[in-house]
């Protein structure tokens, strides 16, 4: 056997990795599985000669071994020199950076005039860059070229600010000391001429509307000095990549989006995990299937790069992995933020020198570090966006040979949507990235920074912000004494420098820090935000961290810090919450088939209220506890869709509730007798007494949510009702169950069809909601502050949403529902696909025939 | 919803502890000069407001007399200031500004100007006030002609803080900044030369009180107060509090001038001022040695070990005090204080004696008998344990090679 692969029969040489495929090919088990088996063909390069360039550069080229550019590269020299600003969306590994290098070369060369910025989203990215450039730069050059990141050391600093005509830095950085302290690099503003935004697809979201307002600082800073900077930007494959562009940057971009570099052959595999329980539609879980593809994989000495969808699957992918493979145990390892920056550099350096051999990792690697790459890449569950697929799957592929990228389905609605419909991820184009520049919180906390670097003067306005707009917050500031109003300026009147105090990546400052107590001494050993500790690391909360447990023993949110304890129990914890949720102000809405579209500004309030116990491996329910957090509240912006009473009763009249009989168990008879007498033989919600005939006694929590009769019948958990009681009673289970299974698919497939991360919305459901009347009603809301724009493309799009909601539950295999449509019952009610089916079809104006 | 954007803003989830500031309508009741005798002088720019007071040309100021004649070549030339260039009193201004925050950057502005000179009728203190922040470009026009006569600025951690700022006010204003060609003597570098062993800080408020004897009144209005007393000005426009301020101003500038001769006389005429203080002359010491004034430096540390020093900074000095002995070739000198440090158990002073003697004096056996004593020292040594092991095999290789060189010695 040779190094990278084997001499067959015929002579023949055969890469391992193909040989593997061919065993996935033949092997049952697995090949009945394959979903799609995607091969795309080797692409030839497509260059332009390099005639049109200057000598000195085409000597450097040829150093570097570039005798052709491929055409993306060509198309951004020409639109650079034209004056231009540009975005180049091409492949991940198609030499994007050349895209901006070359402007930087040819500026260097014409006789030194003018300075660039470049701003990368990682310290370890920039690091890598600086040294790619440094490569390809005359050396009286290399002194001018320089990193300024957190780790400069501060006796480089002044001589960086004062020599730098190339400066490498993070948007962090540019924001607390750059800006800040922009008179130090009066040179460098004045002579600026070029800003570079490598991989702008990562600011998205609550990061990228805060990009957007930090170009603004700097387009500011920019034109105080003279200065008017051209921008070349880089994205990842996003759908939107030229208006995201403008967005943040806030000026016409052209787009270059022709890939020109060649590839190998790539393998796409979608894998769909078999069924174990028909019945039920229970599929084997996707994390322990991914792990076993990932063992083939790493058997066959391929270096392997596992993604998982959540910081605990990671782990728990690890523990699995390093489980199967004792004699590789060391060579395996968890990559997910929460771990130390140099923890996770360690890992790079061993990903990159193949010294890993696989890695279990959360998205945090799939953000522009170099790693090179890989021969394979198992992604376990649809990561939730088709840019994040092909970001994770385009970490494996080369310029020559093969690779493969597979895609494990987990049960997700979205994901079993996928299965059934490839081309979403295959052929349509991927997400936008959303960005809301003017969403209130970071709006103001950029008009505090641009406050502090530079006086507003009247009639300003901040990048597309008008004066009237930006005069409000400037106001809002003087309320709150830190902006003076002086003849015609605001002045920053505070004794505060306000950058510190701001994170780019959230709108609520705070992070909460991990600690253990070890012979008395407290070590951190990672840290969550603030909102996401409610969840994470409440007392009580099992939490991982390098495939080690640890049980959280308190949580002080005043203090920031989560004490934990090392424990190795057979359980994990998964939280608990209580939402309660009102309607501020309703900003559209209109009528749709049996009822109407909404939105509106809402105001949420979360709190957890205690978690359960569940076992490894056998996900057995071992009970659960109760914990009290203070409740977090979250104003935001909502679509919400409102049942009219036309639907309600047209779902009621045609009785589509008509379960099977069920077998109470053998304590029922004497458990109802006991629950009448105790409520005295009276309705418990009219107070009508029996009169001959016996009262109902009704399940609080549904019968068929529990595994033991014997549970469901306790006491607690029966009511005497009456009849007609009863009746409604059991109607508003059955409205909960559709709206239940109704939320669960919508905000599944609404993060599909607005292209937003899973985890952007949250929904919320009421049968009688008391804000819409007693009409039943479901929300999606915006997990940002004031919100990113989400629930307004939902709003726009309700009825594509609808119709493909319908479609993927109807087109479900599953007889009772499942969680790859509506849901399993048991969670908020019992069974659901009726139920949830019926509300659709009514939802798509279709009338009621099952 | 008729809701105002702050009230809005707090919905969102606005930190908390940001309350509004009550709405106090701004009525120049006590404008500024009400509350101090000043004048606003007109710039290009508009006016500005500026205190002056003229200080008796014989002010005794703590431990100091402003009107005392001192020499400060040798301040001047540890600053780092060309020695061709002859000092002169008439040329140094000495500065200190108040400021809007501590933080620094662009947003951080000096509304407050000190500024202090000697002229012919004595000390001069000029304070240059900020009554608006638009006013600024008067303000720094007018500094700017104000600094016109002088080449040298001294001020207190002024390198890290109030020039850069200043200068970056400058930026702003798009003023040429008027500092370049200044030569700059921080004398916080200076105070944490002399006093960094004996003083708990090195602030100007413990210099003062400490070294020149300096009490401020009830005026005084700490440090940490003067950004939020002249917000308040600026929201309320009553600048009585603000008198605090200047009068902070006003003795952080005289200190200021008054630390620079006294640090003039010291480095001049150390035995007159701190005979006593071992810990001073010691630093002094050092200074004359970078100097290259070895001579005053050994007096200097001779009479420092006369008055007994703590045994850190007296092993210090002996080994100093021996290092220049050596090296001037005084070697009775340099052994008896080797001997001073082998008595307080030092190791690396047995192994200097050692070395005199092998290679010196070539007296092996008082060089075998200084290793052996280096070997006890280091064993009752609290060294950690890897410096303990590699002190060891030193010592046990030059012990071998000295046995070496006997047996040697013997056959021939």
């Amino acid at each position: 056997m040779s190094i990278n692969g084997r001499i067959n029969d015929r002579g023949e040489f055969t890469p391992r990795l193909d040989r593997l495929l061919d065993i996935w090919r033949k092997d049952a088990t697995i090949a009945e599985s394959i979903a799609t088996w995607k091969v795309s063909v080797p692409q030839k390069a497509q260059t332009e000669s390099i005639e049109s360039i200057d000598s000195g550069l085409k000597e450097i080229l040829a150093v570097q071994g570039i005798q052709r550019l491929y055409s993306h590269q060509a198309q951004a020299f020409k639109l650079f020199n034209a004056g231009r600003n540009l975005v180049a969306a091409t492949g991940t590994a198609s030499g994007k950076s050349l895209c901006y290098q070359l402007p930087i070369l040819s500026m260097l060369y014409q006789g030194g005039q003018g300075n660039a910025l470049l701003l990368f989203p990682t310290k370890a990215l920039t690091y890598d860059q600086r040294n790619s450039l440094v490569r390809m730069i005359p050396p009286e050059w290399h002194t001018a070229t320089q990193v300024y990141d957190g780790d400069t050391p501060a006796h480089l600093r002044a001589s960086i600010r004062k020599n730098a005509r190339v400066l490498l830095t993070n948007p962090d950085m540019l924001h607390t000391a750059i800006l800040p302290h922009h008179t130090l690099w009066v040179d460098f503003f004045r002579d600026l001429r070029l800003v570079v935004i490598d991989e702008i697809h990562v600011y998205r979201g609550v990061f990228g509307s805060h990009i957007a307002n930090l170009i603004r600082r700097l387009q500011r800073i920019c034109s105080f000095y003279g200065a008017a900077p051209q921008f070349i930007l880089t994205s990842a494959t996003v759908s939107n990549a030229r208006e995201h562009s403008e967005r943040l940057i806030e000026a016409p971009v052209e787009l270059i989006d022709r890939d020109g570099a060649p590839h190998g052959e790539r393998n796409f595999i979608l894998y769909n995990p078999p069924v174990v329980n028909q019945e039920l539609g229970i599929r084997r879980s996707a994390v322990s299937e991914g792990v076993r593809l990932a063992g083939d994989l790493i058997s066959y000495d391929i270096q392997t790069l596992v993604f998982s969808q959540t910081r605990r699957q990671t782990e728990i992918a690890l523990r699995y992995l390093r489980e199967n493979h004792i004699g590789m145990a060391e060579d395996i390892f968890a990559y997910r933020s929460g771990y130390l920056p140099s923890e996770r550099r360690k890992i790079e350096r061993r990903l990159k020198s193949g010294e890993a051999r696989a890695v279990t990792a959360t998205n945090a690697l799939e953000l522009g570090v170099d790693i090179g790459s890989m021969d394979a890449v198992v992604i376990v569950g649809y990561p939730g966006s088709v840019a994040a697929t092909r970001q994770q799957s385009g970490r494996a592929g080369r310029k020559t040979g093969s690779s493969v990228s597979v895609l494990v389905a987990s049960a997700n609605p979205v994901d079993q949507f996928l299965v059934r419909h490839p081309e979403f991820i295959l052929d349509r184009s991927p997400e936008k990235a959303l960005i809301n520049a003017d969403n209130p919180l970071i709006l103001l906390q950029h008009v505090r920074c641009a406050a502090f670097e530079l006086p507003f003067r009247e009639g300003e306005s901040f990048g597309r912000l008008g004066w009237e707009q930006l005069k409000g917050y400037l106001e809002a500031l003087a309320e709150l004494g830190e902006t003076h109003f002086s003849r015609d300026r605001y002045y920053w009147s505070a004794d505060q420098y306000p950058a510190e105090k701001i994170s780019l990546r959230s709108t609520a400052a705070g992070t909460v820090l991990l600690q253990l107590e070890e012979n008395g001494r407290l070590t951190t050993i990672g840290e969550v935000d603030l909102h996401s500790a409610h969840w994470l690391v409440h007392p009580g909360a099992i939490y991982m961290h390098q495939a080690s447990t640890y049980l959280v023993k308190s949580l002080d949110l005043e203090a920031k810090i989560a004490l934990l304890e090392p424990v190795s129990y057979d359980y994990y914890t998964e939280p608990r919450q209580e939402i309660d949720l009102t309607i501020l102000e309703t900003y559209q809405t209109a009528a749709v088939p049996s009822g109407t579209r909404n939105l509106g500004e809402v105001l949420v309030s979360s709190q957890l209220v205690g978690y359960r116990k569940v076992r490894w491996y056998t996900h057995e329910h071992l009970g659960g506890e109760e914990v009290t957090l203070p409740p977090t509240q979250l104003l935001t912006v909502a679509y919400w869709l409102a049942l009219s009473e036309t639907a309600v009763k047209a779902l009621e009249a045609e009785n589509l509730w008509n379960n099977s009989p069920i077998n109470y168990g053998p304590t029922w008879r004497l458990q109802r007798a006991l629950a009448r007498r105790r409520d005295n033989y009276i309705c418990q919600v009219c107070g009508l007494p029996e009169q001959g005939v016996e009262h109902h006694v009704h399940h609080k929590i549904p019968f068929r949510q529990f595994t033991s009769a014997e549970v469901a019948n306790q006491l607690d958990n029966l009511i005497t009702l009456c009849p007609a009681c009863h009746k409604k009673a059991e109607g508003a289970v059955r409205m909960r169950s559709g709206l239940a299974g109704l939320s669960y698919v919508l905000n599944h497939l609404a993060s599909l069809l607005i292209m937003c991360d899973v985890s952007d919305l949250d929904s919320h459901f009421d049968p009688q909601s008391a804000l819409i009347d007693g009409a039943p009603v479901l929300f999606l809301y915006d997990k940002v502050p004031a919100g990113i724009g989400l629930c307004e493309e939902i709003y726009q799009r309700h009825e594509v949403l609808m119709k493909n909601a319908l479609e993927l539950v109807e087109n479900c295999a599953c007889q009772e529902g499942c969680p790859s449509c509506v849901g399993v019952g048991g969670e908020n009610g019992s069974g659901g696909k009726r139920e949830t089916l019926a509300l659709l079809s009514l939802l798509n104006g279709r009338s009621l025939q099952l | 919803m008729d809701k105002s954007l702050l009230d809005r803003l707090k919905a969102l989830g606005l930190e908390r502890g940001m309350e509004k500031v009550k709405p106090q309508p701004r009525r120049a009741v006590f404008p500024i000069d009400t509350v101090m005798d000043g004048e606003y002088i007109d710039t290009a720019f508009g006016p500005a407001f500026c205190f002056s007071e003229q200080m008796a040309p014989d002010l005794k100021y703590g431990r100091v007399n402003f009107g005392e004649e001192v020499d400060f070549n040798l301040l001047y030339a540890w600053s780092g200031r060309n020695s061709g260039d002859t000092a002169s009193l008439g040329r140094i201004v000495f500065l200190d500004t108040e400021t809007s925050g501590l933080a620094g950057g662009s947003g951080t502005f000096a509304f407050m100007i000190g500024l202090g000179f000697w002229t012919e009728e004595g000390f001069k203190l000029m304070q240059l006030f900020l009554n608006e922040p638009a006013d600024e470009p008067a303000l720094l026009s007018y500094l700017g002609h104000v600094l016109t006569p002088f080449d040298t600025v001294v001020t207190y951690n002024g390198k890290a803080f109030d020039i850069p700022l200043l200068i970056s006010r400058h930026v702003l204003n798009a003023f040429n900044q008027p500092f370049s060609g200044f030569h700059h003597i921080d004398l916080l570098t200076f105070a944490r030369r002399i006093w960094k062993n004996r003083l708990a800080s090195r602030s100007l408020g413990t210099v003062e009180s400490e070294i020149l004897g300096v009490t401020r009144s009830q005026e005084e209005i700490p440090g940490w107060m003067v950004p939020d007393i002249y917000f308040d000005f600026l929201k309320s426009g009553d600048a009585r509090p603000l008198s605090g301020v200047f009068y902070h101003n006003r003795m952080d500038v005289l200190s200021l001038a008054g630390l620079f001769k006294f640090g003039a006389k010291l480095l001049t005429d150390p035995m007159e001022f701190i005979a006593q203080e071992g810990l001073d002359l010691i630093a002094v010491a050092r200074l004359y040695e970078e100097q290259g004034y070895v001579t005053r430096a050994l007096q200097l540390y001779e009479h420092s070990l006369g008055l007994g020093l703590p045994r850190p900074f007296l092993i210090q000095t002996i080994y100093r005090y021996a290092t220049i002995a050596k090296r001037q070739g005084d070697w009775e000198r340099a052994l008896c204080l080797w001997e001073k440090a082998a008595v307080e158990d030092e190791i690396e002073a047995c192994v200097e004696i050692a070395k005199y003697h092998e290679h010196i004096d070539r007296d092996l056996e008082s060089a075998l008998t200084w290793t052996i004593r280096a070997f006890e020292n280091l064993q009752r040594s609290s060294l950690p344990q890897y410096v303990r092991i590699e002190y060891a095999r030193l010592l046990e290789h030059r012990k071998d090679r000295i046995l070496r060189k006997k047996n040697i010695g013997y056959r021939s």
